[in-house]
């Protein structure tokens, strides 16, 4: 039992925390991003370009958490036939 | 329209249901989409026999397969048609041929300067194939390619072999020696990082591409499974960030391997005229 609660728990957290940083991460490459438009509105398109393309790979760290997560919520098993173990006994 | 493509891609994973009589479970015989109840049975049902997970009650790799070959037959049926009979002023398809082509090389010419022109080819293949496969999965009744890991693996593991080929290529045995650091009595620590780090970039090339398609399909499906009247019509607000997501992965799948065929083949000479002078 203490096995399926910490599957719940891990598929759960997993995403969350990698969203954490790259929240993080993503808000620290758009203020490099915006400072240089800022600085420089000419160079627009390129700079739009290579700020999506930083926050594609800083996401894909997250989406790896994702995969995980999926493959754990895969393995949880139906509310019902927990319940109906715990009512008959482990 | 994405109402349809959730409840079919529930009735597709329920293609490859389970044989055995143990699924009897009353959650698992409802009718609609619930992911909570029907899609996680247990290790063991009520009945007592062996259940199937979610995870191996994904869809058959052969649907993904055919969906990818439907991508490849879609542009290879584009080019036959875009280049039989080229004209000099080109015409309809020609045209919008030639003007994918001269966007496409332009990504390699933008990482590695002229000499980008001998991998555009392949690189453009690449994004071509990846892009069709993606944005096919928005259409109703189809899935995307790259929804299975099988797929974006075997692109993946496709692109290493092609860099390591085009570094040989580039360099002759020589090649071995990129992976020796700068330092020359450091080499023997740092050859197991850069062979590791060098091997890592396929898997994390897949996994990036399969868990953002892949991922976008099951939010979607989640949302409409969860939220209880409005479910099905609120994904809709999906589908934009879907599109974006779509070719915005071909895009960095691409890239990347721009940049890691631009590193494998990148030749040192400036330095070394640098050096001696």
């Amino acid at each position: 039992m203490i096995y399926f609660a910490a599957l719940a728990l891990a598929a759960g957290l997993g995403t969350a925390i990698a969203a954490l940083g790259c929240g993080i991460g993503q808000g620290n490459a758009v203020r490099g991003a915006l400072e240089g438009l800022a600085r420089q509105p000419e160079a627009g398109g390129r700079i739009l370009t290579f700020m999506i393309i930083g926050l594609a790979i800083i996401e894909s760290l997250t989406i790896y958490a994702l995969v995980l997560g999926f493959m754990l919520m895969g393995k949880l098993p139906v509310t019902a036939d927990v319940l109906a173990k715990i009512a008959g006994g482990y | 329209m994405n109402n349809s493509n959730t409840q079919v891609e529930y009735k597709i994973s329920q293609a490859g249901h389970k044989e055995d009589g143990s699924n009897n479970t009353p959650e698992t015989l409802n009718g609609t989409a619930n992911l909570a109840a029907a899609g996680n049975p247990a290790t063991h049902s009520t009945t007592g026999a062996p259940v199937k997970h979610e995870s191996e009650e994904h869809a058959s790799p052969w649907l993904f397969y055919g969906f990818s070959m439907f991508a490849f037959l879609l542009i290879v049926i584009f080019a036959i048609n875009a280049t039989k009979k080229m004209q000099m002023i080109p015409k309809k398809s020609q045209n919008i041929g030639e003007m994918i082509i001269e966007a496409l090389y332009g990504l390699p010419t933008m990482v590695m300067g002229e000499r980008g022109k001998k991998y555009a080819p392949f690189i453009s293949t690449f994004f071509l194939y990846i892009v069709i496969m993606n944005l096919s999965g928005l259409i109703p009744v189809f899935k995307s390619g790259t929804a299975s890991l099988s797929v974006t693996l075997g692109l993946g593991i496709f692109a290493f072999f092609m860099v390591q080929y085009y570094g040989f290529q580039t360099h002759g045995l020589a090649y071995i020696k990129h992976f020796a650091g700068p330092v020359a009595w450091l080499s023997f620590l740092i050859f197991p990082l850069e062979i590791l780090s060098e091997l890592i970039r396929p898997i994390s090339l897949s996994m990036r591409l399969y868990g953002n398609i892949f991922g976008e399909e099951q939010v979607i499906q989640a949302l409409s499974t969860s939220i209880p009247v409005i479910g099905p019509y609120i994904t809709i607000l999906m589908l934009p960030l879907q599109l974006l997501t779509c070719v915005l992965q071909a895009f960095v799948f691409s890239l990347l391997v721009t940049v890691y065929i631009s590193m494998a083949t990148e030749k040192h000479d400036d330095n070394h005229e640098g050096q001696h002078a």
